[in-house]
C-alpha cells in the first residue's frame, strides 16, 4: 500500500438535451447525430456583428431538474459572465457562462462504488454555450463547424473528494445515468456530449492537506481518464517522493506516448477577465420553473411493485443498487445493471410481483431479455416470464427447455403454455419424473450397472433404452443419459 | 419641389398623405441631392442606389395596431453601425470593409415595414469610439455649418446629413452621447430613449450597457413618429424594455401640462473653468424663455460630474475588449488568404492590426488592462460603483425637479484636427452627455441658436428612466417657444440654390 493518497476532483461538460440553442433558435443538432457541417448556423450562433443573445429557458429547467435531484441550493437569480478568450472556435470572442453567481451551488450525488453507498459532493453547476469544432487536416489546413457553437452546455464541478481513478469513474458513471434518467443530457463521452477534465493532487495518506493540483484536458473516454489519472497520480508521487514539488499545471493525455504532457504556457494561464454579460438580465427562476423541474424530477425516479407495496427510488442507481442488494440479494453488478436500464428494471420487477422469486427474475432480464432488446421494448411481459419461471420453478420444464420456451415467447406474443405444446415439452417427461424412472432402471439392472462401473461406459446406452421403454419413447435421450449420468456418478 | 427638402418630416408625411407629393419621387430627389451635396459634407459611408428600393408598402397592421402616427414613407439615413440586410454595413472600420449583414436590426425592419426609404448608411467615428467622426476608418465628414469643422460624434454623419438636408431625419447611436453631441454641433434635435426602449438587436456593439439606438430629426414631432415606429418591445433583444403601448407623438399634445414642470440646471455643468462662454450664455438664454414659459427653473448640483469621464471610459473600454474581440477574419470582414504557414496568433494580429484604428485600439488595450486580473478591482469595479452612485444621485434630484438641464457640448464645434492627437481632450466632449447613459435616463439635445460664429449651440433635457414621452413633450414646448425652428446652413441652402432637380 503506498503511503500517498490521490485526491481527485471532476469538472464535466454535459450537453443540455434541447430542441433549440442556448443563445438562439438553431437547432441543437446533439453530437450523436449526424449532421452536414455549418448547417445549423446562424448570424446570432457565429456572432455576427450586432447581434444580441436571448436564453432557451428549456436549458434552465433542464439544469433545474438537476439541481433539484441533487438537492442544490438553487439561486432564484443568477448571473450571466463572459469567459474572454481567442480562439477560432469561439466565435465572439467570450463564451457566455455563469461565474460568481452559478444556477446551481452544491448538491450531492449518491453512488455505489466497492460495495457502499458513498456521496460526492458537488460545488456548483451553471449554463453555458458549447464552442464551434476544430477539424485539424495533415496539410495543416483547420476546418470550421459551427452547428456545435451554442448548444447549452450544463458545467457540473465535484468538490476535490475521490481517491482512486476507479472510484471517480463510478460517480461519473453514477452522474451520466442521473443526467440521462432525468432526460438532461445524452451524457455520452464516446459521442461528445460528455466531456469530463479532472484535477488530481496527492498528499501523505491520512493527512488532510490540499497539494498543488494539476488538470488533465482533453479525456474522450473512460478508459483514457482511467489510464491519465492513474498515470498522473504516479507521477506525482515520483516528484514528491525525489523531493521536488509537483507544479500547477494544465496537462494532456498523450494517446501515443501514453502520458500526460503539459499544455502550453500561454493555453494555462490565462486571464479571462471575467465581468457580467450586459446583454442578458439576471437569469430569475420563475416558481412555475420550480415547480416543473420537481415534477420532471419525480417522473424520473424509480417505481417498482415489491412484495405488494409500491416503492420509490430517486433516478442513478445508487438507491436501488444497495435496495436490490439488502433486501433482494441480488449481486452488486446485476443490481446496478438493473438499476441503470429502466426496461429491464421494470421487467424485473413486474416479475418478481409475479412470481415472489427475485434472483430468477434477475438472471431472466440479464441473461436473456437484455441482450436480445437492444433498445426495442415490450417483446416480453412479465405475465410470460413470471409463468415460465413458474413453469420452470414446477419442473414442468428443465432448464435447456426453458430457455428455448423464452426464445419463441419473445417477440411472438405466445403464452408460455402455448410455446411449451409447440415444441412438444409437455408431452415430455419432466424434470422430476425423470428422475425417479432412471432411479427405477439402475435398480433394476444390476448386471448392467456393474459393467459400467467395471469401465464399459457405452453400456450406459441399455439403462438409456431402459428410460425410453418405461417413459413410452417420452423422454429426452440426452436429458435420461445426462441424469443417469448423474446418478451414476460417472 | 426641392424646397421640400428643407422641411421638417412631419410637414412633407402630411404633405405625402394629402395626395400633394409623391413619395418615391421625393426619395428620388432626396437621394440626387444627397449626392450633389456629398462632396462637400461626406456624410455616407454608403448611398443607396438611383433605383428606389422596392420598400414595402406601409404595413397597414403596424399603423392599425398602434393606432397611433407613425413616420412613414420617409427618405432616412442610418447610422453606418447599424445593421441593414444586402446593405453594406462597416461600422466604420476597416475590419468590416465589405461585410454585408444577412439581416436587418429590428429598427431599420421596422422603419422599412412602416414604409420609410432609406438614403444611405453614415459615417462615424470607427464603432462609435470618437466625438467627431475624425476617427472613421475611411474619411472625416464636415459640419455643414463650417465645413472646417468637425460635425462632432460619433453619429457625425447621421446628424451632418438632417443638417445638409440629405435625409430627414436619422437613425444613429448614442453610447456616451453619440447622437446629442453632433446634433448640438450641427443645429439639429438629437435624442437618446432609456435604455431598452429601441431593441439594440442589430447595433454593432460597443459598450453594451451603454449602447442606444438613438434619433437624430429637425423637430421634436419627427423623432416623437419615429419613436412611434421604432421604439417596440423585441424578442430578440433581452435587455428590450419599450412600453407596448406608448404614443410619443399624442404625447406632445400634452405638453400644456409641463408649463409648471420644475427644470434643475446642473451647476457643475454650467461651470466656466468647463464650458465655452458663449455656450453658456446661449444656456442661460435659452433657461430664460423656458421661464417665460412658466417653467419653474431652479439650480441643482451632482457633485459626481468630476467622475462621469473616468467611470464612462473605463466601463465603455471594458466592454468594447470584450464586444470587439469577435473581429478576427475568419467569418467575415477583413480577412486574408489563408497561410497555413502562420500561427494562430499571427493570424489574429494580421487582421486586427491591420483593421483597427488607433482610437480603437487605444480602447481595446484600455479594456483588457480594467478587466484584468488584479487592476479590474481598482478600475472595472470602482467604473461601476461610481456609475452606480452616479445613477442614485440623479435620481435623487428626480425627486426634486422634473428635468435636468445642461449644454450637450461644452463648446462649439472645433476644427478638424484640433483635437485628434489628445485622446483626453476628445474626451472631455462628452462631460455632459455621457451622465444620461451611466444613469440610464433619457436625454435629447435641442438647438439653442447660433453662436456669434455662426455655429449651432444645444441644449440638454434629461427626465427620469422611462419618461421620454415626457421628455419629447418638453422638448416640444421649449421648441415651441424658442421658435428656432430647423434652420438651414448657409452653404447648404446656396447648394440647394445651384441644385437642379
Ligand atoms: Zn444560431
Amino acid at each position: 500500500m503506498s503511503e500517498y493518497e490521490a485526491v481527485i476532483g471532476l469538472e464535466t461538460h454535459a450537453q443540455i438535451r434541447t430542441r433549440s440553442k442556448q443563445f438562439c433558435r438553431c437547432a441543437a443538432v446533439n453530437t450523436r447525430e449526424i449532421a452536414e457541417a455549418n448547417q445549423h448556423i446562424c448570424p446570432v450562433c457565429l456572432g455576427h456583428p450586432g447581434v444580441l443573445p436571448v436564453l432557451n429557458r428549456e436549458s434552465v429547467l433542464q439544469a433545474l431538474a438537476l439541481g433539484v435531484r441533487v438537492g442544490s441550493e438553487i439561486a432564484r437569480r443568477s448571473i450571466f459572465a463572459r469567459k474572454n478568450y481567442f480562439y477560432p472556435d469561439l466565435p465572439k470572442g467570450y463564451q457566455i457562462t455563469q461565474y460568481q453567481t452559478p444556477l446551481l451551488a452544491g448538491g450531492r450525488l449518491e453512488y455505489f462504488f466497492d460495495g457502499e453507498v458513498r456521496i460526492a459532493e458537488l460545488e456548483r453547476a451553471h449554463l453555458e454555450e458549447d464552442t464551434a469544432k476544430i477539424f485539424y487536416l495533415p496539410s495543416g489546413e483547420v476546418f470550421l463547424d459551427y452547428n456545435r457553437a451554442g448548444i447549452p452546455l450544463l458545467e457540473i464541478v465535484t468538490r476535490p473528494m475521490f481517491h482512486s481513478p476507479a472510484e471517480a469513474v463510478a460517480f461519473l458513471e453514477e452522474l451520466r445515468l442521473v443526467l440521462r434518467q432525468l432526460g438532461i443530457s445524452h451524457a455520452s463521452m464516446e459521442e461528445g456530449n460528455f466531456r469530463c477534465e479532472p484535477n488530481v493532487s496527492v498528499r501523505p495518506r491520512g493527512s488532510d492537506e490540499l497539494r498543488t493540483k494539476t488538470e488533465i484536458k482533453n479525456l474522450n473516454s473512460y478508459a483514457t481518464l482511467m489510464k491519465a489519472l492513474s498515470y498522473e497520480i504516479e507521477r506525482q508521487q515520483v516528484v514528491w517522493e525525489s523531493g521536488s514539488e509537483v507544479a500547477a499545471q494544465t496537462l494532456r493525455w498523450d494517446e501515443a506516448a501514453a502520458r500526460t504532457v503539459p499544455m502550453r504556457v500561454k493555453e494555462t494561464q490565462a486571464d479571462y477577465r471575467y465581468f457580467d454579460e450586459p446583454d442578458l438580465p439576471p437569469l430569475v427562476v420563475e416558481e412555475a420553473e420550480l415547480a416543473e423541474a420537481r415534477r420532471r424530477t419525480e417522473a424520473a425516479g424509480h417505481v417498482i411493485q415489491w412484495a405488494g407495496e409500491e416503492k420509490r427510488f430517486p433516478s442513478g442507481t445508487a438507491h436501488l443498487t444497495a435496495f436490490l442488494c439488502l433486501q433482494g440479494g441480488l449481486r452488486e453488478e446485476d443490481a446496478r445493471l438493473l438499476s441503470a436500464e429502466p426496461d429491464s428494471l421494470a421487467l424485473f420487477a413486474e416479475t418478481v410481483g409475479l412470481t415472489g422469486k427475485v434472483r430468477e427474475a434477475a438472471n431472466w432480464v440479464l441473461q436473456e431479455y437484455r441482450p436480445r432488446v437492444r433498445g426495442e421494448r415490450g417483446k416480453i411481459t412479465a405475465r410470460q416470464l413470471g409463468d415460465l419461471i413458474n413453469a420452470r420453478a414446477a419442473g414442468e420444464i428443465g432448464s435447456s427447455q426453458a430457455k428455448e420456451v423464452f426464445a419463441l415467447v419473445f417477440g411472438s406474443g405466445k403464452s408460455v403454455t402455448e410455446a411449451i405444446a409447440e415444441l412438444g415439452f409437455d408431452t415430455k417427461v419432466a424434470e422430476q419424473e425423470l428422475v425417479q424412472v432412471c432411479a427405477d432402471v439402475i435398480a433394476a439392472n444390476p448386471k448392467v450397472v456393474a459393467d459400467i462401473r467395471r469401465g464399459k461406459h457405452a453400456a450406459v446406452r441399455a439403462l438409456v433404452g431402459g428410460v425410453m421403454k418405461q417413459t413410452h419413447g417420452n423422454a429426452d435421450p440426452r436429458a435420461a443419459e445426462a441424469e443417469l449420468k448423474r446418478q451414476l456418478e460417472l | 419641389m426641392k424646397e421640400l427638402l428643407r422641411l421638417p418630416a412631419h410637414r412633407v408625411q402630411a404633405l405625402i398623405e394629402g395626395g400633394e407629393v409623391d413619395a418615391r419621387e421625393l426619395f428620388l430627389l432626396q437621394l440626387r441631392f444627397a449626392r450633389f451635396v456629398e462632396p462637400e459634407v461626406s456624410s455616407f459611408l454608403t448611398l443607396a442606389d438611383e433605383e428606389p428600393p422596392h420598400a414595402s408598402e406601409p404595413q397597414v397592421e403596424l399603423a392599425a395596431l398602434r393606432g397611433n402616427r407613425i413616420l412613414s414613407q420617409i427618405p432616412v439615413s442610418v447610422k453606418d453601425i447599424i445593421a441593414t440586410r444586402d446593405l453594406a454595413t462597416s461600422a466604420g472600420s476597416r475590419i468590416l470593409s465589405g461585410y454585408v449583414p444577412p439581416y436587418d436590426a429590428t429598427a431599420v425592419r421596422l422603419l422599412k415595414e412602416a414604409g420609410n426609404f432609406i438614403v444611405g448608411k453614415t459615417n462615424l467615428d470607427e464603432f462609435g469610439m470618437g466625438s467627431s467622426t475624425e476617427y472613421s476608418g475611411y474619411f472625416p465628414t464636415h459640419n455643414p455649418w463650417d465645413l472646417s469643422r468637425v460635425p462632432g460624434g460619433s453619429s457625425g454623419g447621421a446628424a451632418s446629413s438632417v443638417a445638409a438636408l440629405q435625409s430627414f431625419v436619422g437613425l444613429g447611436s448614442d453610447t456616451g452621447g453619440s447622437v446629442r453631441q453632433p446634433a448640438a454641433l450641427c443645429g439639429v434635435v438629437g435624442f437618446k430613449p432609456t435604455y431598452g426602449f429601441i431593441s439594440r438587436y442589430g447595433l454593432i456593439a460597443y459598450a453594451s450597457s451603454l449602447d442606444h439606438i438613438g434619433i437624430t430629426a429637425r423637430e421634436v414631432t419627427d423623432v416623437a413618429l419615429m419613436m412611434n415606429v421604432v421604439a417596440r418591445p423585441d424578442p430578440l433583444d433581452a435587455t428590450s424594455q419599450a412600453p407596448p403601448d406608448a404614443d410619443y407623438v399624442a404625447a406632445l399634445d400634452k405638453r400644456g401640462e409641463l408649463k409648471s414642470a420644475k427644470i434643475g440646471v446642473v451647476k457643475e455643468l454650467m461651470d466656466p473653468e468647463l464650458m465655452d462662454s458663449e455656450v453658456i450664455a446661449l444656456c442661460e438664454d435659452s433657461l430664460r424663455i423656458l421661464g417665460s414659459a412658466g417653467v419653474d427653473v431652479v439650480r441643482v448640483s451632482l457633485p459626481e460630474v468630476r467622475h462621469l469621464l473616468p467611470a464612462y471610459y473605463i466601463l465603455a473600454a471594458a466592454e468594447a475588449s470584450s464586444n470587439l474581440a469577435r473581429y478576427d477574419g475568419i467569418r467575415y470582414g477583413l480577412g486574408f488568404p489563408a497561410d497555413t504557414s502562420m500561427d494562430l496568433q499571427k493570424q489574429y494580429l494580421r487582421v486586427r492590426v491591420s483593421g483597427f484604428g488607433e482610437e480603437v485600439k487605444r480602447r481595446i488595450l484600455l479594456g483588457t488592462y480594467v478587466l484584468s486580473a488584479g487592476y479590474a478591482e481598482a478600475y472595472y469595479n470602482q467604473a461601476r460603483q461610481l456609475r452606480r452612485l452616479v445613477a442614485a444621485s440623479v435620481a435623487d434630484l428626480f425627486s426634486k425637479v422634473d428635468f435636468l438641464f445642461s449644454p450637450t457640448s461644452p463648446f462649439l464645434a472645433f476644427k478638424l484636427g484640433e483635437r485628434m492627437d489628445d485622446p483626453t481632450k476628445m474626451y472631455a466632449c462628452d462631460v455632459c452627455v455621457v451622465l444620461a447613459n451611466l444613469a440610464n435616463v433619457p436625454a435629447i439635445s435641442l438647438p439653442a441658436g447660433l453662436s456669434r460664429s455662426n455655429l449651432p449651440v444645444g441644449i440638454q433635457l434629461m427626465a427620469p428612466s422611462g419618461e421620454d414621452a415626457r421628455l419629447l413633450a418638453m422638448g416640444r414646448l421649449y421648441e415651441e417657444a424658442a421658435a428656432f425652428g430647423f434652420r438651414t446652413p448657409p452653404l447648404v441652402a446656396k447648394k440647394l440654390d445651384e441644385f437642379k432637380a
